[in-house]
């Protein structure tokens, strides 16, 4: 397998998926990006590093599936082969579980680091989902990223929460790409909440995505099956086009207001 | 002519001419019309004040030399004798415009020598902390704070923390300016002035925050007002 995809290191990127501020759709990015990639033909591995509270498994339905994980591969308790899960839907797209009986702290930085240096030759993606907070849990979940998804709602305390994981970053020199989840069109409209641009002013890094509240992602999850896969689900679209992203194509970012009823009348009346 | 008899200083007040009081009457005149003569371009109309080097000058000479300057070069007389200690010699007219040299010279002693320049957006968790100036190009966001023992000047938006005069309980007349105020919280000295918890709606203009009386004011930025308080007339 020959990989090219920017990266320096041979095999492929390391992508954390992070956020500060909990609940804000680290877990359902990963999966919902995962599945993505691995559309576009691109070997990718998931890694909940979320130890002590998976629920990637559960998203993409894999529960069941479960026998090894990640802190089994740090331990040397099986080879790294033996933990990954391919998913139902795709042969590209795989997980590698967290252990739900330990501690955050079970295991150290370069543990997580030597575990996801040894799947790096056999994937051109992987993307490592960070539990919220900004301790050992995230530090080892950022140890071995080359660079950082910032997941954040368009709320201003999941933007400071941002904000410190981007300060945070910087200084590990990981390079961070905003995505902007859960946005309501309507409420930007009316002024109830901030706008994609409101948020990219105060956080100021490069903008790879915009998710639109959807309730397809509920549904999505309820049958473990990432959204990617329902045609006419708006955030499994906007999945979709930050896969492309990732993999260079130059999409542009979604005008959200552009489908609100007065953005369509806007266009209609050519004021928009 | 020879111009040694006429010389320009600058001063915090504007230009001053120096003129040698040993010369005769003609001699003084005739010097400086052609010191006059010759910087045109950055004399004429101007104001400037007359001081005598070699005592008094002769009786009758001041009046003449005064309907020379006013009525010739079209300029005015300074009145007042100038105490000033920032003066300096000038070479050239040409390094020589009064209002911005005198600006300078203030400035080069306003002790900034120092001063911490940062080109970086303060994030999150972010501390920022000098004995002198601050200055940052860069955006200041909540949940960061800068403090400085002089003033912070802050090229982008403050969103966060900014304490400026932070050793001095009165604040020594330091200053908070940025580009675009949206502040948690303004500090200068122990008077501290916090946001009304709404998003501030920036006024557009860059703003500056000072000491006045007991509670700090916020006011869009000018050059008079910074310069007044550099001067501490304000
Ligand atoms: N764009 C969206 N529209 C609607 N619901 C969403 C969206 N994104 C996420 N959710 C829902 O928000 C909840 C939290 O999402 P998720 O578990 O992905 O967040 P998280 O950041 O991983 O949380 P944690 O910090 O607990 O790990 C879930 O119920 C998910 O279904
Ligand atoms: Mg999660």
């Amino acid at each position: 397998m020959t990989l090219n995809n920017g990266s320096k290191k041979s095999g492929g990127k390391i992508y954390v998926v992070t956020s500060g501020k909990g609940g804000v759709g680290k877990t359902t990015t990963t999966a919902s990006l995962g599945a993505a990639l691995a559309l576009r033909g691109q070997r990718t591995l998931v890694v909940d590093a979320d130890i002590g509270l998976r629920n990637l498994d559960v998203i993409l339905g894999l529960e069941n599936r479960i026998v090894f994980n990640l802190v089994d591969v740090a331990k040397g308790h099986c080879k790294p082969a033996q933990a990954i899960i391919k998913s139902k839907k795709s042969n590209n797209l795989f997980l590698l579980p967290a252990s739900q009986t330990d501690d955050k702290d079970v295991v150290s930085e370069e543990e997580v680091k030597s575990v996801l240096d040894q799947y790096r030759r056999e994937f051109h993606y992987i993307l490592v989902d960070s539990p919220a907070g900004i301790e050992q849990g995230f530090k080892n979940a950022c140890s071995g990223a080359d660079s950082a998804l910032v997941v954040t709602t368009p709320e201003v305390s999941a933007i400071r929460d941002a904000d410190r994981v981007i300060g945070l970053l910087a200084a590990k020199g990981i390079e961070p790409h905003l995505i902007i989840n859960r946005i309501d069109a309507e409420m930007v409209r009316k002024g109830d909440m901030l706008s994609v641009k409101d948020v990219q002013e105060i956080l100021g890094i490069d903008l790879i995505g915009v998710v639109e509240r959807d309730d397809q992602i509920i549904v999505a999850a309820n049958y473990g099956e990432p959204v990617v896969y329902n045609p006419k689900s708006k955030a499994g679209i906007a999945y979709q086009n930050i896969a492309g992203r990732l993999c260079g194509e130059m999409i542009p970012i979604e005008d959200v207001l552009s489908d609100t009823l007065w953005g369509r009348l806007g266009k209609r009346l050519g004021i928009g | 002519m020879d111009d040694s008899i006429v010389t320009a200083k600058g001063t915090t007040d504007g230009l001053v001419l120096r003129i040698d009081s040993r010369v005769d009457e003609s001699g003084i005149l005739n010097g400086v019309r052609s010191f006059i003569e010759s910087r045109k371009k950055f004399l004429f109309g101007n104001e400037v004040a007359l001081e005598w080097v070699g005592g008094d000058p002769q009786e009758g000479v001041e009046p003449q030399l005064k309907s020379l300057l006013c009525d010739e070069f079209n300029m005015k007389i300074r009145q007042g004798a100038l105490q000033s200690e920032m003066e300096f010699e000038t070479t050239s007219m040409e390094d020589f415009l009064p209002t911005e040299e005198s600006l300078f010279s203030k400035l080069d002693n306003y002790d900034e020598a120092n001063a911490k320049v940062l080109v970086t957006t303060l994030r999150s968790g972010q501390k920022i902390e000098s004995e002198h100036s601050i200055i940052i190009f860069g955006d200041v966001n909540s949940g960061a704070e800068v403090v400085s023992g002089g003033d912070v000047i802050i090229l982008g938006t403050l969103r966060g923390v900014a304490h400026a005069g932070a050793y001095d309980e009165t604040g020594g007349g330091r200053v908070i300016v940025g580009i675009t105020f949206q502040p948690t919280q303004l500090r200068i000295g122990s008077t501290i002035s916090r946001g009304d918890g709404k998003p501030h709606k920036s006024s557009g203009v860059p703003e500056l925050a000072r000491i006045d009386g007991a509670s700090i004011i916020v006011e869009p930025y000018s050059v008079k007002t910074m310069t007044g308080l550099i001067r501490g007339s304000v």
